[in-house]
């Protein structure tokens, strides 16, 4: 049973598919009858808890089962075994009734008519919503204000960037308030501008309306910009789940610093800085860059021996962006990584 | 959230599939000239079926095949100009229906799907709605490609203005029997992906004892008694021979056992995607 304030209760979610295998001689491939199927498993005792208003990024490498999952919320596919609920509903057996309640935006498919303005796809939404007449005006100029779509609204989208029917495409989500957003890959494909544009309107649609925001994406910018919490998934099952900003520090362990000297570095000197933890990147004129192993060393045993050591400019301690940390708990297959036991 | 109800009534549902009808309607008429230049190739047609036809009526004179109403031979209850006026209604019967079980077929293949099944609507009502709004705008374009040629090679045939708004309706059974007929073939995309091979086979099954490109009272006794009780009747010859030869009676008769067959055809078209839904696997998913 859901509880007060939560909008997503998941529990136990599994999802197979079957698959027609290949065969490999040719004979037993022109047989209508030898066609051979297997199994494959996207989901596997799945588990999620989402409260209202949070924003979520739900990631994982290819085929981990990432959009396999908004697909059973949003009530398009059925799960082999496992409950789910979504405000109070059964996405599967309750789809109609959900999809007045959820929007979604897909970033490689598109709701909007090609031909047609994105007011023309808005309108047929007001009806398809059964939204009031008065207030749908309302909220579709609030949105075009919000969205930045005034100059284009008349245009057919055909004709429109990608990054200015992603605007589209959110606001025509958001038309008729949803309380839960899904969002798979909104950004696939987006310029750095547009990709920065459509997450600012994400944030402000998550602050300033109160909808829960589901995203799922490859693009770390998104999660890191958009998503104060974090689930993993991959192979079917969720690997981590917590806060975005913990996902370094839990995952990472190496801390690179770099710094400016006023000074050249020697050889001899740089070779002295070696020790059990640190290691020299590089060591060249005035540039001195090296990594540390938080789990062995102290960064500030290092920062404190550096900066005594050398008549120092300037320094910069960076982690490791956060896409290197993904595709590590990706390629990783050691729980550990993720402070599991 | 300000929606004003959530009741699934069937005036809200008749305003969505309206809505949705009219933006199809919209959206293809952007396309006009491009669906009145694809349509210039039935001129030819007529042309050929017009001497071929011609030609048939001049060396079929015995009592047997053609007899004399009001000094024009008639051929399986056709004159030479309601036929080929009747072959202008098959015409525009066959050619405005879209391939719907493509747009299904793809719809499932590609996972667009997931964008039909997230809205408040029917997944067989929106793309009904969608074959009706461009159908209309077609058999608009046809008729009047078509008739223009008719009208050019054979001249008028008599035409009641009061019938118009039956045949229209007629036009809407005829065109939702044709739709169930494709959508059904389709959803078979939920198990087998490809579904053109069947939908090849069923089509020109549909044409050949449809009467598609002649009547089938043209058909020799046994077969037309067969022909007579299979549902192809319902969805070409029936209409079209009422669009030539207009009379409420049969006009009331057909419409009944268009409504019957869309009851039943629709049953099955639920049947289907219900049990294909089920087994959805989106593409990439």
């Amino acid at each position: 049973m859901i509880s007060m304030g939560q909008v997503i209760r998941v529990r136990s979610l599994n999802k197979t598919f079957l698959r027609s295998k290949k065969q490999s001689s040719l004979l037993k491939r022109l047989n209508p009858f030898g066609h051979v199927q297997e199994q494959m498993t996207a989901l596997k005792s799945l588990d999620l808890d989402i409260d209202k208003g949070e924003s979520l990024a739900f990631i994982g490498p290819n085929g981990a089962g990432k959009s396999t999952t908004i697909k059973i919320l949003t009530g398009i596919l059925h799960p082999t075994a496992g409950e789910a609920e979504v405000l109070g509903l059964v996405p599967w057996r309750d789809r109609i009734q959900l999809s007045y309640r959820i929007g979604s935006v897909f970033g490689q498919k598109s709701q909007l008519w090609l031909h047609l303005p994105a007011t023309d796809t808005f309108e047929l939404l007001s009806r398809v919503y059964e939204l009031d007449r008065a207030k749908f005006k309302r909220r579709r100029d609030e949105l075009i204000s919000l969205f930045e779509i005034e100059e284009y609204k008349e245009v057919p989208v055909r004709k429109l960037s990608l990054g200015q029917r992603m605007r589209c495409e959110i606001a025509a989500s958001l038309l008729h308030e949803p309380e839960i957003l899904f969002l798979d890959e909104p950004t696939i494909g987006l310029d750095p501008v547009a990709k920065s544009s459509i997450r600012d309107l994400i944030k402000r649609a998550n602050t300033e309306t109160g909808v829960t925001v589901f995203l799922t994406s490859h693009d770390a910018g998104d999660i890191e910009s958009l998503c104060r919490r974090t689930v993993i998934i991959n192979r079917g099952t969720s690997v981590f789940d917590g806060p975005t900003n913990q996902l370094r520090r839990k995952v990472l362990k190496k801390k690179e610093i770099d710094l400016k000297l006023r000074t050249e570095i020697s050889e001899s000197a740089a070779k002295g800085l070696v020790r059990d933890g640190v290691e020299v990147l590089k060591a060249k004129g005035y540039g001195l860059k090296v990594s540390v192993d938080t789990e062995r060393v102290g960064i500030d045993q290092v920062v404190g021996g550096l900066l005594g050591q050398f008549d120092v400019e300037d320094i910069v301690i960076a982690a490791a962006p956060l896409e290197e940390i993904i595709a590590a708990i990706y390629s990783s297959k050691d729980a550990t990584l993720l402070g599991r036991s | 959230m300000y929606v004003n109800t959530r009741s699934m009534s069937l005036t809200s549902e008749a305003i969505k599939l309206f809505e949705i009808a009219r933006i199809t309607l919209r959206s293809r008429f952007r396309y006009l000239w491009d669906m009145i230049g694809s349509t210039l190739f039935l001129a030819v047609v007529m042309f050929v079926f017009n001497r071929l036809w011609t030609v048939t009526y001049a060396s079929s004179g015995d009592a047997s095949s053609g007899t004399a109403i009001g000094g024009s031979k008639t051929l399986a209850g056709f004159t030479l100009d309601q036929m080929i006026w009747y072959l202008v209604a098959t015409e525009t019967i066959i050619m405005s229906m879209t391939p719907i079980h493509r747009h299904i077929e793809r719809e499932i293949r590609e996972g667009d799907v997931a964008i039909r099944l997230n809205k408040p609507y029917s997944f067989l009502g929106f793309h009904w709605s969608v074959f009706l709004g461009e159908g209309i705008l077609k058999a608009g374009i046809l008729i009047l490609v078509g008739g223009s040629v008719a009208l050019l090679m054979n001249g008028p045939i008599p035409f009641q203005l009061l019938s118009v708004p039956a045949l229209f309706l007629t036009f809407l059974l005829t065109a939702t029997l044709s739709f169930l007929y494709g959508s059904i073939i389709g959803l078979l995309a939920f198990w087998t992906e490809d579904v053109t091979g069947f939908y090849f086979i069923f089509d020109r099954i549909k044409w050949l004892l449809g009467g598609f490109l002649m009547p089938i009272t043209l058909f020799p006794d046994w077969l037309f008694k067969i022909v007579e009780w299979l549902p192809f009747s319902l969805m070409i010859f029936r209409p079209a021979s009422l669009a030539v030869k207009f009379d409420w009676s049969v006009w009331a008769d057909l419409s009944i056992r268009q409504l019957g067959l869309i009851l039943v055809m629709g049953a099955i078209a639920q049947g289907v995607y219900r049990l294909g839904v089920r087994r959805l696997d989106v593409n990439g998913g």
